[in-house]
């Protein structure tokens, strides 16, 4: 028998510091991933501001970054994470290396749901006498809202994933406790109920997505 | 009348575009090549030519959408081709520009589109809502104001876009291929509007299109594009009645019907004994006076096939009439018509010289106003 009396508080302090892990690395990778998308489709030969140095660099530094295994990159980044965060272990510790990939995948994703979307409507605002940057902010990422969105949750789902991996640094969180607590211990039943807290948080999130993407699209 | 906007020797380079690696280095494109143009204020202008001729280059060098490669753009004398952009935003915030896929901002509302460039162009708020809603009077789309593009048809669509053009009183309208994606009955809509902004506006409008039927129901002037120059410029009547080079012809001949085919006039010469003859219609010579020709001369005529149009306000066409009579008094006849217009003898064997009339009104029976085709 599962003792889940004592195992209850210390599932509940995973899931807190699981959500902890994905709500930071979502804000700071959200941020950097669209600064760097948008920056990646404007310099983009032809586009507002094209800059074919800028573009080569950022697309250079994200295929060099994205097919890294993220084990190996929690790893091969631990000075730069001791050095920002001051610390190599822990849940604070796991955020930047989380944080860096996530933020390096967003920004891919950004740039391809931009580039698909109608350069008409930028050459249109161009005509109307709009300044370069106001168009980048009022048109070309309000007219790729619903794309992103669903971009966006795609991530979130894949965050939620990569947190697991928090783990092998004592990062905590659900990933770890399923590990520790289930695979270790032989007890399928605490993997059984982690993995289905996983599902639930994974299915809220898509069905949030898709929801606002529809109220989106439907206009 | 005043050039509202002048280029002299502009043209534009396309430097080669990285996709063929063979080794061998492509030419880069001339879109636009030693283009020497004036646009008279207050005027409505065709740019025409097939699809590559470099119309669409040009009007974007007229916003300084692009910039030439050599030559100079005047735009209300200004200078453009060297304007730094934050000068240029100026001058395109005074020209408007409409689009054939109408280009209209998807996550905004009609009223959003329209208050687009009132906001650009720093409107105060209370004074962004009576202008819009003007605007959209105008055009005659008042009632859709809060309805989202994704919900109106293309004539609808292309309303808010002409109304969004028009919403910072430009003087100038540029229309790149603005009906093309249009059914023919919004496309009349569509350009009687361009006509009523050119009337009551005194807007001055340059209609980019590859359909001569456009440029028949409002252009003033053409200008004809091929391989990015520009072969052929004048009067739209002019450029209709007496077409100089291949593709001029080949182009009006699309919106002035009336030529029969070869097959045509196989047909033609099986039901009609008499002599076949193809006659050019003009302000030269107008039907009552191909009529009164024939007539003095004693030959007897009824037109078997053809059409005829205006063109501001002048008539344009050719008709195919079956003359009877003694052959000396068919070949005088004709002799005094060839005078003042074309004359074409039909005869079934023959090798067709005109390109194909598609839409011509076949079996006319009665001449004078013989309307044309839709």
């Amino acid at each position: 028998m599962t003792d889940w009396t004592t195992l209850l508080p210390v599932l509940g302090e995973s899931f807190q510091q699981t959500i902890y892990m994905v709500v930071i690395t979502v804000l700071l990778s959200g941020v950097a991933g669209l600064a760097l998308g948008v920056t990646l489709y404007a310099t983009r030969p032809g586009n507002l501001f094209a800059n074919k140095a800028v573009f080569s660099f950022l697309n250079f530094l994200v295929n060099i970054i994205r097919p890294i295994p993220f084990i190996i990159f929690i790893t091969a980044i631990a000075p730069l994470t001791l050095i920002v965060m001051g610390t190599t272990i822990g849940t604070t510790a796991a955020i930047l290396p989380m944080a860096l990939m996530a933020g390096v995948v967003i920004g891919r994703v950004v740039e391809q749901n931009l580039v698909a979307s109608d350069p008409g409507v930028v050459e249109a605002a161009r005509a109307m006498g709009d300044n370069r940057l106001h168009i980048l902010w009022a048109v070309v990422i309000p007219e790729s809202l619903a794309p992103l969105i669903l971009g966006y949750t795609f991530m979130i789902i894949a965050i939620v994933d990569v947190s697991a991996m928090a783990g092998y640094i004592g990062g905590g969180g659900l990933g770890n406790f399923a590990i520790m607590y289930g695979y270790q211990q032989f007890n399928w039943e605490v993997t059984l109920v982690t993995v289905l807290i996983i599902i639930v948080m994974v299915q809220a999130a898509q069905l949030l997505g898709n929801f606002l993407a529809q109220r989106i699209l439907r206009r | 009348m005043s050039a509202i906007v002048s280029l002299r020797g502009v043209s534009k380079v396309f430097p080669v575009q990285g996709g063929k690696r063979t080794g061998q280095r492509t030419e880069p494109v001339r879109a636009v090549d030693h283009v020497t143009l004036d646009i008279d204020e207050g005027t409505v202008v065709g740019i025409v030519g097939y699809s590559g001729a470099g119309k669409s280059t040009l009007v974007r060098l007229l916003n300084g959408l692009e910039r030439p490669t050599e030559g100079q753009v005047f735009v209300k004398g200004q200078d453009i081709s060297s304007l730094p952009e934050s000068q240029l935003r100026k001058v395109r915030a005074g020209t408007g520009m409409i689009f054939q896929q109408f280009n209209l901002l998807k996550s905004r509302t009609v009223f959003g589109n329209v208050a687009y460039p009132l906001k650009v162009a720093g409107w105060p708020k209370d004074r962004i809502k009576p202008r819009v809603d003007e605007l959209l009077e105008f055009v005659g789309i008042a009632d859709k104001a809060g309805s989202y593009p994704r919900r109106l048809s293309g004539g609808q669509q292309q309303r808010v876009g002409i109304a969004r053009a028009l919403a910072n009183a430009p003087d100038i309208l540029l229309a790149d291929e603005a009906t093309s994606a249009l059914d023919p009955e919004t496309t009349r809509d569509v350009l009687r509007l361009l006509r009523r902004i050119n009337k009551e506006l005194g807007t001055t409008v340059v209609v980019i299109t590859h359909e001569m039927h456009v440029v028949r129901e409002i252009c003033d002037t053409v200008v004809m594009m091929e391989s990015g120059r520009v072969v052929e410029a004048g009067p739209t009547y002019t450029v209709f009645a007496d077409p100089q080079s291949g593709s001029t012809q080949r182009f009006v001949s699309t919106a002035v019907h009336g030529t029969p085919e070869p097959e045509t006039v196989s047909r033609l010469s099986a039901a009609h004994p008499g002599q076949l003859v193809s006659i050019g219609i003009s302000e030269a010579a107008p039907t009552p006076l191909v009529s009164a020709t024939f007539e003095r001369h004693g030959v007897g005529s009824s037109v078997v096939f053809g059409g005829v149009t205006e063109i501001q306000n002048k008539i344009l066409g050719t008709l195919t009439y079956e003359l009877t009579g003694s052959d000396h008094a068919i070949d005088a006849a004709l002799a005094d018509l060839g005078e003042v217009t074309a004359v074409e003898r039909q005869t079934a064997a023959v090798e067709r010289q005109t390109p194909p009339a598609d839409g011509a009104v076949p079996h006319l029976p009665v001449p004078a106003n013989a309307g044309e085709q839709p």
